[in-house]
């Protein structure tokens, strides 16, 4: 007996989504920092670790007993991917706080370069573990359809192409220029995050039973998104990308930024829905 | 354990044994709530039923769904606070302060046999009836079915009844490619009702 698994819905989506969203612009942020504009890739890192907090907390309201969840820091199991999840995103948030918090409020080291570059350098390293693991928690299930290593490549890709949308959105909002070569570099994201996804599709044929039922569901009661997800998380982007090379313009980025935000829910909602169990009963 | 579907009737008493035995407040606030509460309510074993077959060649044969205590449980692996663990004899429990309903356990049990409870604020499952194996009685659904289909004991033991049936090699695991070695195991369906 296959069933679609009902434990984790649009919240864990919504959790995933911002917090690879928001770690992935926390970067972003922090390597433009380190290339000369300062006050600005604060603000853009402050806007990550924002989204990154907000995901946490919509995670939070999914779990059955919040009040419990210090335990996983008291009595961590560190077998579990879920509680290197914690300490990464925990450490992301306090040494990327740290970093970004000048962006809103005066601190005494906000002008000192070397502790802002160590914190930076730590918030990017704990960012880019959170960035990785969220696919990794979801391929060590018994979901077929996750367990696999496109999973955690796929989550990597679309966190990178959605940071890039809010970098791009919090450079639209405080009027500042997004750098040609991080439009380009989300194309690239796209590009794979589209192959990989494609991949689940073209494999089903010979994978196991669970998992050619996730990718009918895909296409069945999930069209719709797959459908959005080519359309407006893949193709969009680039449709919208060649267009601003023939008339570049300010919307055109704002449109592209947020499609590419668009692609990582949409992908992220799609494997998380579709995800089925085999029962042997 | 071992389960023996050639000799379940498909009675369902081993489902009624353990909710009476384990979840009897959760039953009475599920009936207190109404149809709604009673139509999603939880069981910690449950029996499906499947008809094969067309007219007049149509059988009938029954699994049993229940926590395989598997030795190498994924649900322990993957819990986050430790909630989850194994007992020393070999038994997987929760520990029903530390669950914080991430329900990632729930994804990680290829067998589905675990769930949320929302009375109890916890995931549940079956325990074997470990308070009642601390009493040297088997678990309830054991000392219930009418047929015998279940039967407790100790698999370290060589002399038991239950080692010496699954050594006989006449039972068998469930998704075994998944590497969990359960330690439920099942006489599969020969004879057909």
């Amino acid at each position: 007996m296959i069933e679609p698994q009902h434990a984790w819905d649009i919240k864990i989506v919504l959790d995933l989504t911002l917090g690879g969203m928001g770690v992935a612009t926390f970067i972003i942020a922090f390597l433009y920092y380190l290339k000369g504009e300062k006050e600005f890739n604060i603000k853009a890192a402050l806007a990550g670790i924002v989204s990154l907090l907000l995901g946490l907390l919509v995670l939070i309201t999914h779990l059955g007993k919040p009040e419990a969840a210090f335990y996983t820091m008291l009595t961590p199991n560190l077998g579990s991917v879920m509680t290197w999840g914690v300490f990464f995103n925990v450490f992301a948030l306090l040494f990327g706080g740290l970093f970004a918090l000048p962006g809103l409020i005066k601190l005494p080291y906000a002008n000192n370069e070397k502790i802002m570059k160590i914190l930076g350098t730590l918030g990017s390293i704990f960012s880019f573990l959170v960035m990785t693991y969220t696919g990794t928690l979801l391929a060590r299930s018994s979901i077929h359809l996750w367990r696999s290593p496109a999973t955690p490549l796929l989550f990597l890709l679309v966190a990178l192409s959605s940071g890039v949308g809010l970098y791009a959105l919090v450079a639209y909002t405080l009027k500042k220029d997004v750098p040609g070569e991080l439009i380009n570099f989300s194309m690239i994201t796209t590009l794979l995050a589209f192959v990989t996804m494609t991949l689940y599709f073209a494999l089903a044929n010979i994978s196991t039973e669970a998992f050619r039922f996730s990718v009918e569901l895909m296409l069945t009661e999930y069209m719709w998104a797959t459908l959005l997800l080519y359309l407006l998380g893949f193709i969009g982007p680039f449709a919208v990308y060649f267009y601003n090379k023939k008339k570049p313009s300010k919307t055109n980025l704002l449109i592209l930024a947020v499609l590419l935000i668009l692609q990582s829910f949409l992908a992220r909602y799609l494997l998380v829905y579709a995800g089925a169990m085999e029962l042997p009963w | 354990m071992v389960i023996d579907l050639n000799k379940c009737v498909g009675c369902g008493a081993c489902v009624m044994a353990c909710i009476a035995e384990n979840r009897r407040e959760q039953a009475f606030k599920a009936i207190a709530e109404g149809l709604p509460a009673l139509e999603n309510f939880k069981k910690r074993t449950y029996v499906n039923t499947y008809i094969v077959g067309t007219y007049p060649n149509v059988a009938v044969y029954y699994t049993h769904m229940i926590c395989q205590h598997c030795e190498n449980p994924p649900c322990v692996s993957v819990c986050p606070t430790g909630a989850s663990f194994k007992t020393k004899d070999g038994i997987v429990l929760v520990d029903k302060t530390k669950c914080i309903g991430c329900e990632y356990c729930v994804q990680a049990c290829p067998y589905g046999a675990r769930f949320w409870d929302p009375y109890l604020r916890s995931i549940d499952k079956c325990t074997f009836c470990e308070h009642r194996l601390e009493k040297g009685m088997d678990p309830a659904c054991v000392t219930t079915c009418p047929t015998g289909a279940r039967l407790f004991g100790d698999l370290d033991d060589p002399n038991s009844a239950i080692s010496k049936l699954v050594n006989s090699g006449a039972t068998t695991v469930f998704k075994k490619e998944e590497g969990t070695k359960p330690k439920v195991f099942y006489i599969l369906p020969m004879r057909k009702r």
